[in-house]
């Protein structure tokens, strides 16, 4: 009796505690402004490895809890919004390697992103992260496969109750939105490109 | 709400989107009720393992999730001439609560397996615009 009691408790316990929860870390595609930008006529691409896009990262939430997403797969849309905002056509590359593909589509330079990410919460009592910060390292490569470019770019997001009870992924949003109108602001800033 | 036969939607024509919503197949919240609404408007009410589609005009549509008595998942929708999305309502203990973006293939399967669902109701004002709503949250 006492074991089957022990062993009850402790499935609860490890269904309460220490639990992962997805969010997902794409923002919004409307808060990813390009008004202020200045277009480039150029056909850029940007590359993403199929281990990047399936890979999921764990962080800490708050309550002992955890969170779940995929870096990769979740910021595609926002780093091909950035870029769009800039340059006038935007691919997906299949390969960093395919000489002949980016001839073909004219592909001036490939953006090759590195996403590392945080979280933290100050509530014991809900599991949704109230701090989150991104890092973006990203490079860009000419056709012959030589770094041209590379900045790093930060972004914080920070969500209380009151907001994050509207949309539990609120603070990743906004990190990863930050970080990427800073490396919007970068790639528009930098001379290499023009 | 009630579970009707599915007949497939007239493709979107130009200056049309066509928005399908699915809600995960999941006990989480199983009982309450997910009310989707299109920026102010009610378009539609998911139960588990449910959709439903609407037709709107071409631009920004804040799709939102709305769990009595407020709204808990989101997505905007770009605009896209004659093009056809799919929202799927995350609602799990673990694969989270939030609205995400599938490709048709990975909708399709869901759909054939899904109940469809109509509401009586549909076109009612929601309490408030949810664009701006959401727009300020982000801010």
């Amino acid at each position: 009796m006492r074991s089957t009691m022990l062993g009850i408790v402790s499935a609860i316990g490890l269904l309460v505690v220490g639990c992962a929860h997805q969010i997902n870390i794409s923002p919004p595609l409307n808060t990813l402004d390009g008004k202020n930008v200045s277009r480039i006529d150029k056909v850029v691409g940007y590359y993403i490895a199929v281990t990047d896009r399936t890979r999921e990262v764990t962080t800490p939430g708050g309550g002992g809890d955890k969170v779940k997403y995929l870096p990769y797969q979740e910021s595609e849309p926002a780093l091909r919004q950035v870029l769009s905002n800039v340059f006038t056509r935007v691919i997906a590359m299949p390969s960093l390697t395919d000489q002949q593909f980016m001839t073909t589509n004219e592909v001036a330079y490939v953006f090759v992103p590195s996403i590392m990410t945080d979280s933290s919460s100050e509530s014991a009592l809900t599991w949704p992260p109230t701090k989150f910060t991104m890092t973006l390292d990203c490079r860009a490569v000419d056709r012959a496969g030589a770094t041209v470019w590379q900045r790093q770019v930060k972004g914080e997001g920070k969500a209380e109750f009151s907001e994050f009870k509207h949309d539990l992924s609120l603070a990743a949003r906004r990190a990863s939105k930050e970080a990427f109108l800073n490396l919007q602001q970068e790639i528009n800033a930098a001379q290499e490109f023009s | 709400m009630r579970e009707a036969p599915f007949a497939a939607p007239t493709p979107p024509g130009p200056g049309q989107t066509l928005i399908y919503v699915l809600r995960e197949d999941s006990a989480f919240g199983a009982a309450r009720k997910l009310a989707i609404i299109d920026n102010d408007t009610v378009m539609a009410v998911l139960t588990p393992g449910s959709f439903s589609y609407f037709t709107v005009p071409t631009g920004e549509h804040e799709i939102v999730g709305y769990l009595s008595p407020s709204p808990v998942m989101h997505y905007r929708v770009m605009p896209a001439h004659g093009s056809t999305v799919y929202l799927l309502c995350r609602m799990g203990y673990a694969s989270g609560m939030f609205m995400e973006v599938m490709d048709e293939a990975t909708a399709q399967p869901l759909l054939a397996r899904f109940t469809y669902t109509e509401i009586g109701i549909k076109n009612a004002k929601a309490k408030m615009d949810y664009k701006a709503y959401y727009d300020n949250l982000y801010k």
